[in-house]
Protein backbone atom coordinates (compact mmCIF):
# COMPACT_ATOMS: atom_id res chain seq x y z
CA UNK A 1 0.00 0.00 0.00
CA UNK A 2 1.35 3.58 -0.90
CA UNK A 3 1.09 6.17 1.26
CA UNK A 4 -0.63 9.65 0.21
CA UNK A 5 2.77 11.21 0.46
CA UNK A 6 4.44 8.51 -1.95
CA UNK A 7 1.58 9.00 -4.51
CA UNK A 8 2.05 12.80 -4.42
CA UNK A 9 5.97 12.65 -5.08
CA UNK A 10 5.26 9.80 -7.67
CA UNK A 11 3.03 12.29 -9.41
CA UNK A 12 5.19 15.61 -8.80
CA UNK A 13 8.23 13.45 -10.66
CA UNK A 14 5.57 12.33 -13.32
CA UNK A 15 4.84 15.76 -14.05
CA UNK A 16 8.51 16.93 -14.69
CA UNK A 17 10.82 17.27 -11.63
CA UNK A 18 8.63 19.25 -9.94
CA UNK A 19 9.13 22.61 -11.95
CA UNK A 20 5.11 23.41 -12.69
CA UNK A 21 3.25 26.48 -13.89
CA UNK A 22 3.08 27.66 -10.84
CA UNK A 23 6.66 27.88 -10.04
CA UNK A 24 7.01 29.61 -13.86
CA UNK A 25 4.59 31.84 -13.01
CA UNK A 26 6.32 32.78 -9.37
CA UNK A 27 9.30 33.69 -11.87
CA UNK A 28 8.21 36.04 -14.39
CA UNK A 29 5.52 37.62 -11.84
CA UNK A 30 8.85 37.51 -9.13
CA UNK A 31 10.90 39.60 -11.91
CA UNK A 32 7.69 42.04 -12.74
CA UNK A 33 7.59 42.60 -9.32
CA UNK A 34 11.36 43.42 -8.82
CA UNK A 35 10.78 45.56 -11.99
CA UNK A 36 8.28 47.71 -10.35
CA UNK A 37 9.55 48.09 -7.16
CA UNK A 38 13.56 49.49 -8.74
CA UNK A 39 11.33 51.54 -11.03
CA UNK A 40 9.60 53.23 -8.26
CA UNK A 41 12.75 53.89 -5.98
CA UNK A 42 15.02 55.21 -8.76
CA UNK A 43 12.38 57.00 -10.77
CA UNK A 44 14.11 55.69 -13.91
CA UNK A 45 11.53 56.51 -16.98
CA UNK A 46 11.57 52.59 -18.37
CA UNK A 47 8.33 50.89 -17.07
CA UNK A 48 8.93 47.65 -14.21
CA UNK A 49 8.08 44.98 -16.86
CA UNK A 50 10.75 46.13 -19.11
CA UNK A 51 12.94 46.08 -16.13
CA UNK A 52 11.47 42.69 -15.47
CA UNK A 53 12.60 41.52 -18.78
CA UNK A 54 16.17 42.88 -18.03
CA UNK A 55 16.64 41.23 -14.61
CA UNK A 56 14.64 38.18 -16.21
CA UNK A 57 17.51 37.98 -18.95
CA UNK A 58 20.40 38.38 -16.29
CA UNK A 59 18.41 35.15 -14.41
CA UNK A 60 18.75 33.38 -17.58
CA UNK A 61 22.24 34.14 -18.23
CA UNK A 62 23.08 33.07 -15.20
CA UNK A 63 21.63 29.87 -14.84
CA UNK A 64 22.96 29.08 -18.62
CA UNK A 65 18.63 28.91 -20.03
CA UNK A 66 15.14 28.53 -19.08
CA UNK A 67 13.96 25.31 -17.80
CA UNK A 68 11.61 23.25 -20.07
CA UNK A 69 8.45 24.02 -18.23
CA UNK A 70 9.27 27.93 -18.20
CA UNK A 71 10.43 27.81 -21.90
CA UNK A 72 7.47 26.31 -22.71
CA UNK A 73 4.76 28.64 -20.64
CA UNK A 74 6.98 31.59 -22.02
CA UNK A 75 6.14 30.38 -25.25
CA UNK A 76 2.68 29.71 -24.72
CA UNK A 77 1.99 32.81 -23.12
CA UNK A 78 3.95 34.92 -26.12
CA UNK A 79 1.73 33.01 -28.81
CA UNK A 80 -1.27 35.06 -27.39
CA UNK A 81 0.40 38.31 -27.25
CA UNK A 82 -1.71 39.82 -29.36
CA UNK A 83 -5.07 38.72 -27.61
CA UNK A 84 -3.58 40.87 -24.74
CA UNK A 85 -4.03 44.30 -26.47
CA UNK A 86 -7.36 43.85 -27.20
CA UNK A 87 -8.90 45.75 -24.08
CA UNK A 88 -6.71 48.83 -24.28
CA UNK A 89 -7.21 49.13 -28.35
CA UNK A 90 -10.76 48.88 -28.25
CA UNK A 91 -9.83 52.37 -25.73
CA UNK A 92 -9.56 53.65 -29.49
CA UNK A 93 -13.56 54.45 -29.54
CA UNK A 94 -13.61 55.64 -26.38
CA UNK A 95 -11.60 58.63 -27.34
CA UNK A 96 -12.24 59.20 -30.50
CA UNK A 97 -13.33 63.12 -30.36
CA UNK A 98 -9.57 63.43 -28.99
CA UNK A 99 -8.40 62.51 -33.02
CA UNK A 100 -11.58 63.68 -34.75
CA UNK A 101 -11.07 67.34 -34.46
CA UNK A 102 -7.11 66.50 -36.29
CA UNK A 103 -7.92 63.62 -37.67
CA UNK A 104 -5.76 64.45 -41.43
CA UNK A 105 -2.95 65.70 -39.34
CA UNK A 106 -2.75 62.39 -37.18
CA UNK A 107 -3.13 60.02 -39.95
CA UNK A 108 -0.83 61.45 -42.02
CA UNK A 109 1.59 61.63 -39.49
CA UNK A 110 1.41 58.00 -37.87
CA UNK A 111 1.04 56.14 -41.24
CA UNK A 112 4.29 57.97 -42.82
CA UNK A 113 6.57 58.23 -39.29
CA UNK A 114 5.68 54.55 -38.93
CA UNK A 115 6.85 53.68 -42.58
CA UNK A 116 10.02 55.93 -42.42
CA UNK A 117 10.95 54.42 -38.93
CA UNK A 118 10.35 50.87 -40.56
CA UNK A 119 12.58 51.76 -43.55
CA UNK A 120 15.19 53.77 -41.62
CA UNK A 121 15.85 50.76 -39.03
CA UNK A 122 15.81 48.51 -41.34
CA UNK A 123 18.29 49.53 -43.98
CA UNK A 124 20.69 51.03 -41.18
CA UNK A 125 20.87 47.22 -39.69
CA UNK A 126 21.01 45.83 -43.04
CA UNK A 127 24.32 48.96 -44.02
CA UNK A 128 26.28 48.56 -40.60
CA UNK A 129 26.26 44.51 -41.21
CA UNK A 130 27.25 44.67 -44.84
CA UNK A 131 30.05 47.23 -43.18
CA UNK A 132 31.31 44.73 -40.78
CA UNK A 133 30.98 42.15 -42.94
CA UNK A 134 33.63 43.63 -45.54
CA UNK A 135 35.86 43.45 -42.82
CA UNK A 136 35.92 39.35 -43.35
CA UNK A 137 33.87 38.85 -40.17
CA UNK A 138 32.49 35.49 -40.28
CA UNK A 139 29.04 34.98 -42.22
CA UNK A 140 26.00 35.71 -39.80
CA UNK A 141 23.96 33.15 -38.83
CA UNK A 142 20.28 33.39 -38.60
CA UNK A 143 19.92 35.44 -41.72
CA UNK A 144 17.20 33.20 -43.32
CA UNK A 145 14.58 34.75 -45.88
CA UNK A 146 11.67 36.33 -44.21
CA UNK A 147 9.22 34.56 -46.89
CA UNK A 148 10.08 31.38 -46.38
CA UNK A 149 9.04 31.65 -43.12
CA UNK A 150 5.14 32.19 -43.07
CA UNK A 151 3.31 29.38 -41.18
CA UNK B 1 -32.34 47.60 -29.71
CA UNK B 2 -33.93 48.29 -26.62
CA UNK B 3 -33.82 44.47 -25.39
CA UNK B 4 -30.06 44.61 -26.88
CA UNK B 5 -29.40 47.74 -24.42
CA UNK B 6 -31.00 45.88 -21.72
CA UNK B 7 -29.26 42.36 -22.23
CA UNK B 8 -25.76 44.35 -22.89
CA UNK B 9 -26.37 46.29 -19.22
CA UNK B 10 -27.10 42.60 -17.44
CA UNK B 11 -24.64 41.20 -19.52
CA UNK B 12 -21.77 43.51 -18.39
CA UNK B 13 -22.31 43.30 -14.71
CA UNK B 14 -21.16 39.43 -14.33
CA UNK B 15 -17.89 38.92 -13.27
CA UNK B 16 -15.51 38.40 -16.65
CA UNK B 17 -18.25 39.40 -18.79
CA UNK B 18 -15.64 41.00 -20.95
CA UNK B 19 -12.87 38.57 -20.64
CA UNK B 20 -15.31 36.49 -22.19
CA UNK B 21 -15.98 38.51 -24.97
CA UNK B 22 -12.48 39.59 -25.49
CA UNK B 23 -11.74 35.54 -26.12
CA UNK B 24 -14.68 35.21 -27.89
CA UNK B 25 -14.13 37.88 -30.21
CA UNK B 26 -10.58 37.12 -30.87
CA UNK B 27 -11.17 33.67 -31.57
CA UNK B 28 -13.86 34.77 -34.19
CA UNK B 29 -11.09 37.29 -35.91
CA UNK B 30 -8.77 34.39 -36.14
CA UNK B 31 -11.47 32.39 -37.40
CA UNK B 32 -12.05 34.80 -39.69
CA UNK B 33 -9.32 35.61 -40.74
CA UNK B 34 -7.74 32.01 -41.79
CA UNK B 35 -11.40 31.42 -43.62
CA UNK B 36 -10.25 34.59 -45.88
CA UNK B 37 -6.52 33.22 -46.14
CA UNK B 38 -5.52 35.31 -43.33
CA UNK B 39 -4.53 38.52 -45.45
CA UNK B 40 -1.89 41.04 -44.02
CA UNK B 41 -4.94 44.15 -43.33
CA UNK B 42 -6.71 41.22 -41.41
CA UNK B 43 -4.84 41.78 -38.47
CA UNK B 44 -6.61 39.62 -35.80
CA UNK B 45 -5.76 42.18 -32.77
CA UNK B 46 -7.60 45.09 -35.26
CA UNK B 47 -10.88 42.80 -35.97
CA UNK B 48 -11.10 41.44 -32.42
CA UNK B 49 -11.00 45.61 -31.26
CA UNK B 50 -13.66 45.92 -34.27
CA UNK B 51 -15.98 43.37 -33.09
CA UNK B 52 -15.78 44.31 -29.49
CA UNK B 53 -16.26 47.87 -30.17
CA UNK B 54 -19.51 46.84 -32.68
CA UNK B 55 -20.84 44.65 -29.78
CA UNK B 56 -20.35 47.85 -27.33
CA UNK B 57 -22.15 50.05 -29.10
CA UNK B 58 -24.65 48.25 -30.20
CA UNK B 59 -25.83 46.86 -26.52
CA UNK B 60 -24.99 50.35 -25.80
CA UNK B 61 -22.28 49.70 -23.02
CA UNK B 62 -19.42 52.28 -22.06
CA UNK B 63 -15.50 51.83 -22.44
CA UNK B 64 -15.89 51.85 -18.62
CA UNK B 65 -18.11 48.69 -18.41
CA UNK B 66 -16.01 46.69 -20.65
CA UNK B 67 -12.83 47.21 -19.56
CA UNK B 68 -13.68 46.84 -15.92
CA UNK B 69 -14.38 42.79 -16.45
CA UNK B 70 -11.59 42.73 -19.20
CA UNK B 71 -8.71 44.05 -16.98
CA UNK B 72 -7.38 40.27 -16.42
CA UNK B 73 -6.45 40.01 -20.13
CA UNK B 74 -4.71 43.51 -19.69
CA UNK B 75 -3.32 42.39 -16.51
CA UNK B 76 -1.03 39.80 -18.22
CA UNK B 77 0.67 42.59 -20.80
CA UNK B 78 3.52 43.16 -17.98
CA UNK B 79 4.45 39.37 -17.68
CA UNK B 80 4.19 38.38 -21.35
CA UNK B 81 6.64 41.04 -21.49
CA UNK B 82 9.07 39.88 -18.68
CA UNK B 83 8.29 36.43 -20.91
CA UNK B 84 9.72 38.03 -23.73
CA UNK B 85 13.35 37.60 -21.71
CA UNK B 86 13.06 33.63 -23.01
CA UNK B 87 12.95 34.45 -26.91
CA UNK B 88 15.59 36.63 -26.31
CA UNK B 89 18.12 34.63 -24.66
CA UNK B 90 17.02 31.61 -27.36
CA UNK B 91 19.19 33.80 -29.58
CA UNK B 92 21.48 35.40 -27.53
CA UNK B 93 24.15 34.31 -29.76
CA UNK B 94 22.94 35.70 -32.68
CA UNK B 95 22.04 39.17 -30.63
CA UNK B 96 25.73 39.60 -29.73
CA UNK B 97 26.83 39.24 -33.23
CA UNK B 98 24.60 41.72 -34.64
CA UNK B 99 25.07 44.04 -31.47
CA UNK B 100 26.39 47.14 -33.53
CA UNK B 101 24.20 46.91 -36.19
CA UNK B 102 21.52 46.77 -33.82
CA UNK B 103 22.46 49.80 -31.60
CA UNK B 104 22.96 52.03 -34.67
CA UNK B 105 19.42 50.38 -35.60
CA UNK B 106 17.43 51.65 -33.07
CA UNK B 107 19.07 54.71 -32.35
CA UNK B 108 18.93 56.01 -36.36
CA UNK B 109 15.30 54.32 -36.03
CA UNK B 110 13.86 55.49 -33.31
CA UNK B 111 14.99 58.95 -33.80
CA UNK B 112 13.63 59.21 -37.11
CA UNK B 113 10.61 57.71 -35.88
CA UNK B 114 9.73 60.57 -33.61
CA UNK B 115 11.33 63.36 -35.63
CA UNK B 116 9.28 62.40 -38.77
CA UNK B 117 6.17 62.23 -36.71
CA UNK B 118 6.23 65.57 -35.45
CA UNK B 119 7.61 67.29 -38.89
CA UNK B 120 4.82 65.85 -40.94
CA UNK B 121 2.03 66.79 -38.13
CA UNK B 122 3.55 70.05 -38.31
CA UNK B 123 3.44 70.31 -42.45
CA UNK B 124 0.27 69.30 -42.43
CA UNK B 125 -1.15 72.20 -39.97
CA UNK B 126 -1.32 70.13 -36.60
CA UNK B 127 -1.59 72.24 -33.68
CA UNK B 128 1.58 71.86 -30.53
CA UNK B 129 -0.05 69.82 -28.14
CA UNK B 130 -1.24 67.04 -30.84
CA UNK B 131 2.57 67.37 -32.19
CA UNK B 132 3.77 66.52 -28.90
CA UNK B 133 1.12 63.95 -28.05
CA UNK B 134 2.42 62.23 -31.82
CA UNK B 135 6.11 62.75 -30.81
CA UNK B 136 6.74 59.31 -28.79
CA UNK B 137 3.93 56.81 -30.30
CA UNK B 138 6.34 54.80 -31.34
CA UNK B 139 7.08 53.66 -27.83
CA UNK B 140 5.81 51.30 -24.92
CA UNK B 141 2.65 52.70 -24.05
CA UNK B 142 3.83 53.31 -20.10
CA UNK B 143 7.03 55.00 -21.72
CA UNK B 144 4.99 57.14 -24.00
CA UNK B 145 2.36 57.99 -21.76
CA UNK B 146 5.79 59.69 -19.19
CA UNK B 147 7.16 61.32 -22.61
CA UNK B 148 4.23 62.65 -23.41
CA UNK B 149 3.29 64.26 -20.07
CA UNK B 150 7.06 65.77 -19.69
CA UNK B 151 6.97 67.48 -23.13
CA UNK B 152 3.90 68.98 -23.30
CA UNK B 153 1.14 66.47 -24.83
CA UNK B 154 -1.90 65.33 -23.93
CA UNK B 155 -1.15 61.60 -22.32
CA UNK B 156 -5.08 60.22 -23.12
CA UNK B 157 -4.13 60.94 -27.12
CA UNK B 158 -0.82 59.39 -26.56
CA UNK B 159 -2.24 56.42 -25.34
CA UNK B 160 -4.68 56.16 -28.33
CA UNK B 161 -1.63 56.79 -30.93
CA UNK B 162 0.15 53.87 -29.64
CA UNK B 163 -2.64 51.18 -29.85
CA UNK B 164 -2.87 52.99 -33.48
CA UNK B 165 0.70 53.10 -34.44
CA UNK B 166 0.92 49.04 -32.85
CA UNK B 167 -1.76 47.79 -35.13
CA UNK B 168 -0.05 49.66 -38.17
CA UNK B 169 3.02 48.48 -37.52
CA UNK B 170 2.40 44.95 -37.11
CA UNK B 171 0.12 44.94 -40.46
CA UNK B 172 2.19 47.01 -42.78
CA UNK B 173 6.03 45.93 -41.84
CA UNK B 174 6.50 42.70 -43.47
CA UNK B 175 4.35 44.00 -46.95
CA UNK B 176 6.68 47.40 -46.58
CA UNK B 177 9.91 45.55 -46.20
CA UNK B 178 9.38 42.93 -48.94
CA UNK B 179 8.71 45.74 -51.43
CA UNK B 180 11.71 47.34 -50.27
CA UNK B 181 13.54 44.44 -50.66
CA UNK B 182 15.04 43.47 -47.53
CA UNK B 183 14.29 40.05 -46.73
CA UNK B 184 16.16 39.47 -43.45
CA UNK B 185 14.47 38.66 -40.22
CA UNK B 186 16.74 40.07 -37.86
CA UNK B 187 16.10 43.25 -39.54
CA UNK B 188 12.13 42.87 -39.90
CA UNK B 189 12.21 42.12 -36.29
CA UNK B 190 14.18 44.94 -35.30
CA UNK B 191 12.35 47.53 -37.11
CA UNK B 192 8.85 46.50 -36.11
CA UNK B 193 9.40 46.50 -32.47
CA UNK B 194 11.34 50.13 -33.09
CA UNK B 195 8.04 51.47 -35.04
CA UNK B 196 5.13 49.46 -33.35
CA UNK B 197 6.31 48.65 -29.76
CA UNK B 198 4.41 45.05 -28.54
CA UNK B 199 2.09 44.95 -30.77
CA UNK B 200 4.78 45.04 -33.78
CA UNK B 201 6.53 42.24 -31.64
CA UNK B 202 3.22 40.03 -31.18
CA UNK B 203 3.27 39.78 -34.96
CA UNK B 204 6.99 39.13 -35.86
CA UNK B 205 6.75 36.74 -33.30
CA UNK B 206 4.07 35.00 -34.83
CA UNK B 207 6.35 34.43 -37.86
CA UNK B 208 9.82 33.40 -36.19
CA UNK B 209 10.86 33.51 -32.37
CA UNK B 210 14.36 34.94 -34.11
CA UNK B 211 12.22 37.96 -35.58
CA UNK B 212 10.15 38.14 -32.75
CA UNK B 213 13.33 38.19 -30.52
CA UNK B 214 14.90 41.51 -32.42
CA UNK B 215 11.77 42.85 -32.35
CA UNK B 216 11.69 42.62 -28.31
CA UNK B 217 15.09 44.13 -28.38
CA UNK B 218 13.94 47.05 -30.71
CA UNK B 219 11.30 47.69 -28.58
CA UNK B 220 12.81 47.92 -25.44
CA UNK B 221 15.84 49.70 -26.47
CA UNK B 222 13.78 51.88 -28.02
CA UNK B 223 11.99 52.66 -25.32
CA UNK B 224 15.10 53.30 -23.55
CA UNK B 225 16.92 55.40 -26.08
CA UNK B 226 13.99 57.70 -26.51
CA UNK B 227 12.81 58.18 -22.95
CA UNK B 228 15.97 59.62 -22.65
CA UNK B 229 16.33 61.86 -25.81
CA UNK B 230 13.31 63.06 -26.31
CA UNK B 231 12.74 65.15 -23.09
CA UNK B 232 16.12 66.62 -23.22
CA UNK B 233 15.78 67.31 -27.47
CA UNK B 234 12.43 68.66 -26.53
CA UNK B 235 13.99 71.25 -23.74
CA UNK B 236 16.51 72.47 -26.30
CA UNK B 237 14.14 73.06 -29.21
CA UNK B 238 12.03 74.98 -26.75
CA UNK B 239 15.64 77.22 -25.45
Amino acid sequence: MSTVHQLAGRRARAEGGGVSLARDLLAILGCQLAGEIAQRATGVPIPGPVLGLSLMLVVLILRRGPWASLQSNARGLLKHLPLLFVPAGAGVAAHWTLIRAEWLPITASVVGSSMIAILVTAFTMRAVERWQRRGAAPEISGARPLHTEHR
Amino acid sequence: MIALTAIGDAFFRLPLAGLFLTIAAYESASAIGRRIGSPTWANPVLLAIALVIGILSLTGTSYQAYFETAKLIHMLLGPAVVALAIPLYNNLLIIKRSATAVIFGVTLGGMSAAVSAVVIAWAMGASAPVMLSLAPKSVTTAIAIGISEQIGGMPELTAVLVVITGILGAIVTIPLLRLAGVDCLRASGLAAGVASHAIGTARLLAVDETAGAFAGLGMGLCGVVTATFMPTIVMLLRA
